[in-house]
């Protein structure tokens, strides 16, 4: 079933030294916006539209490309990157599709229609390649004393960064790593280790609570506001599932797509690198795929992660280090997608620092620290250093910078978008396609009564619709239609009826009529429809 | 050293209600209302949005009308705010939610939200608990969550059971087309009664009754029938074989809130995602804007019970919580004859995103939804012996249309010539019967319910900052104890509130220019105050995240240094604001 990796793929060329820290060399919320509005006026190909704005009156991009051809009948696919604004490279790599579709050729021109949302969260990612935090305007009382947003993170030693701070308490819950000091490591059991301390943001005691940066900016995050295990007590969840504009624009475009096949999400969690085995039965608690689904996220993902580097090297290559799947959020955008409205749904996380070699004392921060080391030069980690914090005494500032545990170096970037722009080149051949086959029309009598059989088929690559979606059923069946010519009757069957669902690669149903059509009249036409599978006609002569 | 003697005293600042010298209600039939108001019939939404225009006019210190949103159709989503507001603003008191008629078709719940502004309007100078409640409470009365499809009951044929849906056109049967098939009324009478077709014997699945031929019954073993139901009357109007198979809408919009929501495929009716109707989504709005609402009803028909949550059985009450429903819920059943106290998931069935569930899962207030009307009342008798508990036997219920309402809500069976069966007969009960009150027992319907709102909002908590006491610990310290006692049933925030970090806790603050605040606290143990858990970090306001429990008082105590004037201030979502002044002095 998966299809095998093209065998003219090239190598990764060699890492260039010297490498910065993203941001550094990223796009961001200005260039972003200027070269969609360039891409726009340039390429015929490009339709760019703005869905309804964020609390900061920005809008959400959506890049559009349709088959001249096809666009109202075949089907459509989804990319939504960067749920968070705190995952710059995805966004990075979508605009690379988007680069590269507008400005040349692809398969899609012939296959039906693909959206791109570049960044799903335009207030947080514009506050992030700002150099804040990845917050919205939407704030949470934290702390719970009635006030909101009072007390967060700040640059308390002047540096121009806001890293992390270690407090030396007993009760602490890290210490120092001795093999590598500048690791922090989680204390394990109750006996109190010497040298702990409590790993905080950088930061004041704002409203003199004796607490730190208890109550940052911001606070409810789109995607934990999907209604999917919505997890109603978490205030990062927001009030009610899709109380959030961006996350209310997102599911509102979905759920208006009537046609969308697929969705790829490009943003922490990962179905890809390790996908899932998938269970045989969900329920609404679910957050594991069905089994016949999961082997989909299987091809797929041999497909992005081939088995062997093409270069036979033993070693892993650093860019195409499979990534971590971040933690499985509750109430988020993929799972709903999934679960509630049955599309494929492919996840991402692209890239995380990898952790791999070391002895077998490293730890995952010893092992980040030491590739960290060697491959960037600048900006990634800030050594710590003693500080006297007014409030807090002597405490050391330093750390790991933002975003560079799960956003590489710039320079890395074009290799990664040229990787997912053939990986999405090659989804557009995936889509489920109707074709009637072994159709045989038998007179019954001189009058005019005719057996029709035909056969409906899938010769495409994609079931018609996931096995979930045979669970929500939140697409429309396949439409079968027998039509006849004027004065013509069914004498057996229906004219008009519905299949649930075809597998790929040849699933078929059996169809059959009794008719009788007036001598001398019009061929019969059998029509079949589905929304994520196009057309199939076919004239009886 | 000095002597000191320290002085405290009580002022309430708060609103206080006073006892009313007014007398009580003339009886003996003498009354007359300021707004006449029949409560004899159901009324068209205008109708509806009418007299609560009329109660404005003729009570504009007690009333206003506030457009909340657009129904689909683009009707008003109007509340009626009552509150007598020459006493606050009707923010600043704790506040009782009420609205009706979220299933387009249950009707009387508009009636009986109406009824309660009206009743303790044209009571607010006789009675004095009537007044007492305009006067340090807040009613948000909705009385149609659906005015679109109420007024499709009102205007189209209908069954005795439809129709509850809102009116935005869905694919029921998922064929890309919207509302295509509905029920149609055959005979054009004005009403979608049954079809029954009479066929062979032998060839059928019911017989006539034996007593009454007007009532179908199932054959039973080998005995033959010569009858066939054929559903309610319609044509297969877009030709695909089937019947009535896309009426109107086909959603629930009591399946539509936040709290366990489930998709369509798991709970019928769910819309596409939680508040996705603007009727929902404007009520929604409201309620968040309005953090003072500590009660909700919600008026449903029917059955006779009094529903409380959950609605699902893995989601779990604290205990707290369940003893304030059973109270109010015993009293709702002595208030309510024929009406049972009951929980959605295990009496009824269950539900995912219902409203009242949502209200006080989420938003942690107490809530019920009544069901109006039970049938059982039509002879006035006990349920086993009318049928089961929320049916009266078809049989009873005839002797009632032929003797008590003389044949008028039973359309006797016909014939008629249907395009796909041929020969039928079309008959059965109007959708005036079953559901709603028959209009001689309307009155006492909505009376009774409506009066259950009021008794729950009677106990929305109130709480009382009684008067510091104050206690030389020498050397310039002292401590402050102030008790905060709850004289009604509702805590002043649910444990369930508490328990999820529901909207702000309740907090007490201690304040006086010279006086400096060290640390308070929860006092536990009134006899050793020395033990309360002392917080130092903000120690001029302490946080109660449980509020002042029902019958219940907390005791909050303050060590501090100084002297002069100070003020005790209780703020809290869901009861009154409260303060007393105090002295801690030196003579």
């Amino acid at each position: 079933m998966a299809a095998a990796q093209e065998p003219d793929e090239p190598p990764p060329p060699e890492p260039p030294q010297d490498l910065t820290a993203p941001p550094s060399g990223y796009l961001n919320a200005d260039s972003l916006r200027d070269e969609l509005l360039k891409l726009e006026k340039s390429y015929g190909r490009l339709e760019l539209s703005r869905l309804r704005v964020t609390l900061d009156e920005t809008p959400i991009y959506l890049a559009t490309f349709r088959s001249p051809q096809f666009a109202a009948t075949r089907p459509e696919a989804l990319i939504i990157a960067n749920l968070e604004g705190d995952r710059p490279v995805a966004t990075e790599v979508a605009m690379a599709i988007i680069r590269d579709l507008a400005t040349s050729g692809s398969p899609w021109d012939k296959v039906g229609t693909l959206h791109v949302i570049p960044v799903a969260n335009p207030d947080a990612y514009a506050r992030v390649m700002a150099g804040q935090l990845p917050t919205r305007g939407a704030p949470v009382d934290e702390d719970r004393d009635g006030r909101l947003d009072e007390n967060g993170p700040s640059d308390v030693d002047g540096d121009g960064k806001i890293l992390w701070l270690r407090a030396p308490t007993q009760a602490g819950h890290w210490y120092a790593n001795p093999k590598d000091p500048r690791a922090s490591e989680p204390v394990e059991g109750a006996s109190p280790k010497p040298g702990a301390f409590q790993l905080r943001r950088e930061g004041w005691d704002e409203d003199g609570d004796r607490r730190y940066v208890e109550d940052p900016p911001g606070g409810i995050q789109v995607d934990a506001n999907f209604p999917h295990l919505w997890p109603q007590y978490e205030p990062k969840a927001g009030p009610y599932p899709l109380s959030e504009p961006e996350s209310l624009i997102l599911a509102q475009f979905l759920l208006s797509r009537k046609k969308l096949a697929w969705v790829l999400v490009l943003d922490d969690e990962d179905n890809l690198a390790s996908p899932p085995k998938g269970v045989d039965k969900v329920d609404q608690y679910s957050r594991d795929p069905l089994q016949e689904d999961a082997l989909f996220l299987k091809a797929w993902g041999e497909r992005l992660y081939p088995k062997k580097a093409k270069d036979d090297s033993d070693e892993p290559d650093p860019r195409w280090t499979k990534p971590e799947s971040g933690p499985q959020g509750a109430g988020n955008l993929a799972d709903w997608a999934y679960f509630q409205l049955g599309l494929f749904t492919m996840e991402s996380a692209i890239w995380t620092m990898p952790a791999e070699g070391g002895d077998a004392d490293a730890t995952t921060e010893t092992k980040r620290l030491a590739w960290s080391d060697e491959h960037y030069k600048r900006g990634a980690f800030t050594p710590w250093k003693d500080f006297e914090h007014p409030e807090m005494g002597k405490v050391q500032i330093g750390g790991w910078s933002p975003l560079v545990l799960n956003n590489p170096p710039a320079e890395w970037l074009t290799d990664l978008g040229v990787r997912y722009m053939k990986f999405v080149d090659g989804l557009a051949a995936d889509f489920a396609r109707l074709e009637w086959t072994e159709v045989h029309v038998q007179p019954l009598d001189g009058e005019g009564v005719l057996e029709i059989r035909a056969k409906l088929a899938n010769v495409g690559f994609l079931p018609t619709t996931s096995a979930m979606e045979a669970k929500t059923r939140s697409k429309l069946p396949i439409m079968v239609e027998l039509r006849l010519p004027e004065g013509s009757r069914v004498l057996v069957g229906n004219a008009r009826s519905q299949i649930q669902r075809l597998e790929g690669g040849g699933g078929a149903e059996d169809l059959r009529w009794i008719v009788q059509v007036p001598k001398g009249s019009a061929a019969p036409v059998l029509y079949a429809q589905c929304n994520t599978a196009g057309e199939a006609t076919y004239t009886l002569e | 050293m000095k002597t000191m003697i320290w002085q405290a005293w009580a002022l309430g600042l708060g609103f206080v209600v006073m006892a009313s010298g007014a007398t009580a209600q003339v009886s003996g039939g003498q009354w007359q209302p300021k707004v006449e108001i029949p409560w004899n019939r159901y009324y068209r939404y205008d109708e509806l949005l009418q007299h609560m225009q009329s109660l404005k006019q003729a009570y504009p210190d007690f009333v206003e009308l506030e457009d909340i949103g657009k129904s689909t159709q683009g009707q008003p989503m109007r509340v009626l705010i009552l509150t007598d507001q020459r006493t606050g603003n009707h923010a600043s008191k704790p506040g009782m939610w009420v609205d009706g008629n979220v299933h387009g078709n249950e009707v009387q719940g508009g009636e009986a939200t109406i009824y309660l502004a009206w009743w303790l309007l044209e009571h607010a100078e006789t009675n004095p608990r009537a007044k007492a409640l305009l006067e340090s409470r807040t009613f948000y009365l909705l009385p149609s969550v659906n005015p679109d499809g109420r007024n499709h009951w009102f205007d189209a044929a209908n069954t005795p059971h439809s129709s509850r849906t809102g009116v935005q056109p869905t694919d029921n049967d998922q064929d890309g087309q919207f509302d295509e098939d509905p029920m149609d009324d055959l005979d054009g009478d004005g009403e979608i009664l049954t079809m029954r077709k009479k066929v062979p014997l032998g060839m059928g699945t019911h017989r006539l009754d034996r007593d009454d031929p007007r009532i179908l019954v199932p054959v039973e073993g080998d005995q033959k029938g010569d009858y066939i139901v054929l559903g309610q009357e319609g044509i297969d109007n877009d030709g695909d074989g089937r019947i009535n198979e896309d009426d109107l809408g086909g959603y629930d919009m009591n399946r539509n809130w936040p709290s366990d929501w489930q998709p369509n495929h798991i709970q019928y009716g769910a819309g596409d995602y939680p508040l996705c109707y603007p009727e929902t989504a404007c009520i929604a709005r409201f309620l968040y804007a309005h953090p003072n609402v500590a009660a909700v009803q919600s008026f449903h028909n029917s059955g006779g019970m009094i529903l409380r949550g959950p609605g699902e059985e893995s989601i779990r009450y604290p205990r707290e919580d369940i003893q304030v429903y059973d109270k109010l819920g015993q009293e709702g059943e002595l208030i309510l004859p024929f009406y049972r106290y009951m929980i959605i998931y295990k009496d009824l069935y269950n539900v995912h995103g219902g409203f009242v569930t949502w209200t006080y899962e989420s938003l942690g207030i107490y809530s019920f939804t009544n069901e109006l009307w039970a049938s059982p009342q039509y002879w006035g008798k006990d349920r086993e012996q009318t049928g089961n508990w929320f049916a009266t036997r078809t049989s009873q219920q005839l002797e009632f249309n032929d003797s008590v309402l003389l044949g008028d809500v039973f359309v006797d069976w016909h014939p008629f010539q249907h395009p796909t069966y041929g020969d039928i007969e079309i008959g059965g009960f109007k959708r005036q019967h079953g559901r709603v009150a028959p209009s001689f027992m309307i009155e006492e319907m909505l009376h009774r319910n409506a009066l259950f709102c009021a008794r729950h909002a009677e106990e929305i908590a109130e709480v009382t900052v009684e008067a510091p006491q104050v206690e030389d610990l020498g050397g310039g310290l002292a401590r402050i104890l102030v008790d905060l006692s709850n004289s009604k049933l509702m805590n002043s925030r649910s444990a369930m509130a508490a328990d999820h970090h529901i909207g702000v806790p309740d907090f007490v603050s201690l304040q006086g220019e010279g006086i400096q605040v060290l640390a308070s606290g929860l006092v536990a143990d009134r006899y050793h105050p020395e033990r309360m858990q002392a917080n130092v970090l903000e120690p001029g306001r302490v946080a109660l995240e449980a509020g002042v429990p029902g019958h219940g008082r907390v005791t909050v105590g303050w060590l501090v240094r100084g002297s002069g004037d100070f003020v005790v201030r209780y703020t809290a979502e869901k009861a009154a604001n409260r303060e007393i002044a105090g002295k801690l002095g030196q003579q």
